[in-house]
């Protein structure tokens, strides 16, 4: 948006300091009238009028406006007119965050590409090496499709024993490597997995997405080994992130992550993990409390809130809080009805989980509630419920704490127990 | 027809009474007629019995008889007030003022002022009383309190002014640099001219934005329009205001390339200081008595539709 004159600003507060704005101010009625859109014309014309020369009034009207359905909280603090006026520019489709998504998909891409070449480079040099013992170099690999998010496909294509000159061949020709061979790679890469990423380093993705593209020639063998520890590094981030895995699967959500791998499956081995660090009995009903005190542990309550439209949502010891005014003030909503665990949202939808397969859901951001039966073939889910993902449009999986995973593909009328 | 239109009149009246709640907040029906004709006189003084309906049916009857009931003192009225409002005067009091003490404070004043704790020979003066059921009852108490708050912020900055006046001494004003370009009358005069010839809400987009930094969505909220709206608005604003002003300066004599100089000038220049210039001026006009800064002096009513 291109700047006016400052003429016209210098003019425009001349007549903000005219006493004839200090006169008659609207009443506090008319004022309140004209911000609910409740004037005539005739009257609305007066009210602007006064408003367009008086700074009090004006600011009165907009103190008065209820809290903001939608700001950005870097919008409102940025004292950068320019900053500010970027970051209200209406979205484009040429907007910075669209290109901001496509550059990062296009690094992944370039990235997984570059990787497999490393991979092929180092196949090719660990074929000269060891010649004589293919199986190692196939266990290597194997070993490594069991550790990494590779698509298995690439790891079990390169694993697979080929002849000598192939994998000279592909060493020789790097650049047809690239484009060739990972080009078909990199399709699945980036088809499979573009919510890790695009998730970038906030997730537990493929060993590709946190680390700089290396020269194929000259870091090949370490790139295995980094590759490997981050794997395992990665592993035991795993446990740390379960909170936002399936605490808040919203905030995954939010992170642009359009098919996103399963986090509650992955939640699983985690919830395995850590319970069993803890002591407590994995796949027995832990009592409700200490439950509570183990998911809160875990950063799996005190989930941080979702902004969506203005609206927020937290569980916060088994209360489910909402917030209309960005944040600023919670309301504990649905209390009574049972103690929350998780929640997720979608749009106006909202899902909330509870102890005992409690379930309800919202279609109205939160107005008005429903409670979810949720049955399959006559049984009936009773487990405490940890983790909710609203996936494709009428998809929910819910994931409980006793490990059971449900899936309704039709928005909860029907559920099928995994 | 007359006749039953009279009585329709007549029997929404009372039906206007019924459904406003007035009796159970002890407001009679008499009582309740004449607050209603008060804000006729108030707004619609010249309408017809038909427009003073139509105007009526946009009030909020039962919200202005709870209002009412609490200024005349009614329990009931104020058990119901404090249940749906004393809440919210406190979240409005913190989206306004965005500090919890001050937020306290200013909820409690008003509140305060709402319960007609000041009284006048005795008897209550709630500020209840001046609502007239024009926008919702929550809408006015933020207003109220926005004002207040308003009120209040310009009074401790009118402190601060005096503080600082009397630490810089003349520096106060010194420091204010001169608007460069502003001292061509021309250029004032055409620009005031182009923006008299601007609608009120265009010449409210233009203040709001550039003059209180408000965002696009919040005067879009004001204004009831959509982000985008706004954000198309002030695009063609500024293409168009600044056309006007090139040809008022051609108007007033000068050439093309004068008044393509005059106006350029004046945008080279635009990171003069002017955010903190402005605030120095709002801090100037909320002292009175102080000298303003030079641009008061040269500043001049706008011309046209205010």
């Amino acid at each position: 948006m291109s700047e006016v004159p400052k003429i016209v600003l210098v003019r425009l507060r001349a007549a903000d300091l005219q006493p004839t704005a200090e006169r008659a101010h609207p009443e506090a009625d008319v004022l309140a009238a004209f911000a609910e859109q409740g004037l005539s014309q005739i009257e609305r014309e007066g009210v602007l009028s006064h408003l367009a020369q008086c700074m009090d009034c004006r600011q009165a009207v907009q103190l008065a406006l209820p809290a903001m359905a939608v700001t950005p909280p870097s919008v409102e603090v940025e004292s950068d007119p320019i900053a500010v006026e970027r970051a209200q520019k209406p979205v484009s489709p040429a907007s910075p965050r669209n290109w901001f998504v496509w550059a990062n998909l296009r690094w992944a891409v370039l990235t997984a590409g570059v990787a497999v070449a490393v991979f092929s480079v180092q196949a090719g040099l660990e074929y000269r090496g060891k010649l004589k013992a293919p199986e190692t170099i196939a266990n290597h690999f194997g070993a490594q499709s069991t550790q990494s998010s590779v698509p298995a496909q690439i790891t079990s294509d390169l694993a697979r024993p080929q002849s000598l000159e192939n994998y000279a061949k592909e060493v020789g020709t790097k650049r047809r490597a690239l484009s060739g061979h990972n080009a078909s790679a990199a399709g699945p890469v980036a088809g499979r997995q573009p919510g890790k990423f695009l998730a970038g380093n906030r997730t537990t993705g493929s060993p590709f997405g946190n680390q700089p593209a290396p020269y194929p020639g000259v870091a090949a063998p370490d790139v295995s080994t980094s590759g490997n520890e981050e794997v395992e590094a990665s592993g035991t981030a795993t446990s740390g992130e379960i909170g936002v895995a399936s605490g808040d699967l919203d905030l995954m959500a939010k992170a642009q992550s359009p098919s996103q791998v399963p986090s509650i499956e992955k939640a699983k081995p985690a919830l395995d993990e850590s319970s069993q660090d803890k002591g407590a009995p994995a796949g027995a009903h832990p009592p409700v409390a200490s439950a509570t005190n183990q998911m809160a542990a875990r950063g799996l309550l005190a989930s941080a809130p979702t902004l969506k439209q203005g609206m927020a949502w937290m569980v916060e010891s088994g209360v489910l809080k909402r917030s209309s005014d960005g944040g600023r003030t919670w309301q504990a909503t649905l209390t009574g009805e049972g103690t929350w665990l998780c929640y997720a949202t979608r749009g106006q939808q909202v899902w909330v989980g509870g102890t005992a397969g409690a379930i309800e859901q919202s279609s109205d951001g939160g107005q008005t509630w429903t409670a979810i039966a949720v049955i399959s073939r006559g049984q009936t889910l009773s487990s405490d419920v940890v983790g909710i993902d609203l996936k494709e449009p009428a998809e929910i999986v819910l994931a409980t704490a006793s490990h059971e995973t449900w899936s309704s593909a039709n928005g909860g009328r029907t559920w099928e127990k995994h | 027809m007359v006749a039953r239109a009279q009585s329709e009149t007549g029997g929404s009246a009372r039906e206007r009474y019924t459904r406003s709640g007035a009796e159970a907040y002890g407001v009679s029906e008499e009582q309740f007629a004449q607050i209603l004709e008060g804000i006729y006189r108030r707004y619609v003084p010249e309408a017809g019995p038909e427009e003073k309906n139509e105007f009526c049916a946009g009030l909020r009857l039962d919200e202005l008889a709870l209002a009412r009931g609490c200024a005349a003192g009614n329990e009931r009225a104020w058990e119901d007030f404090i249940s749906r409002y004393r809440q919210k005067l406190h979240h409005m009091a913190l989206h306004i003022t965005r500090e919890a003490a001050q937020a306290a404070d200013l909820a409690d004043s008003l509140f305060a002022e709402l319960f007609g704790l000041s009284t006048r020979d005795g008897s209550r003066n709630s500020k209840l009383k001046f609502y007239t059921g024009r926008g919702s009852l929550e809408g006015w108490l933020r207003t109220v309190m926005a004002q207040e708050f308003i009120n209040r912020y310009r009074k401790q900055k009118r402190t601060v002014s005096l503080d600082e006046q009397t630490e810089d001494g003349v520096q106060f004003v010194a420091r204010v640099p001169e608007p460069a370009g502003g001292a061509d009358p021309r250029l004032e005069a055409a620009t005031d001219e182009a923006l008299g010839e601007l609608s009120a809400e265009d010449r409210f987009t233009l203040a709001a934005y550039y003059l209180d930094e408000l965002t696009l969505a919040e005067i879009a909220r004001t204004l009831g329009l959509h982000e985008s709206s706004v954000s198309r608005r002030l695009d063609r604003l500024s293409t168009s205001i600044r056309k006007r002003i090139l040809a008022g300066l051609r108007a007033r004599g000068m050439s093309h390339a004068q008044a393509a100089e005059a106006l350029e000038a004046d945008v080279r220049d635009l990171s003069l200081d002017l955010r903190s210039r402005l605030a120095q001026d709002y801090g100037a006009t909320t002292f009175p008595g102080s000298k303003g800064p030079a641009l008061d002096g040269q500043s001049k009513p706008l011309s046209g539709k205010s």
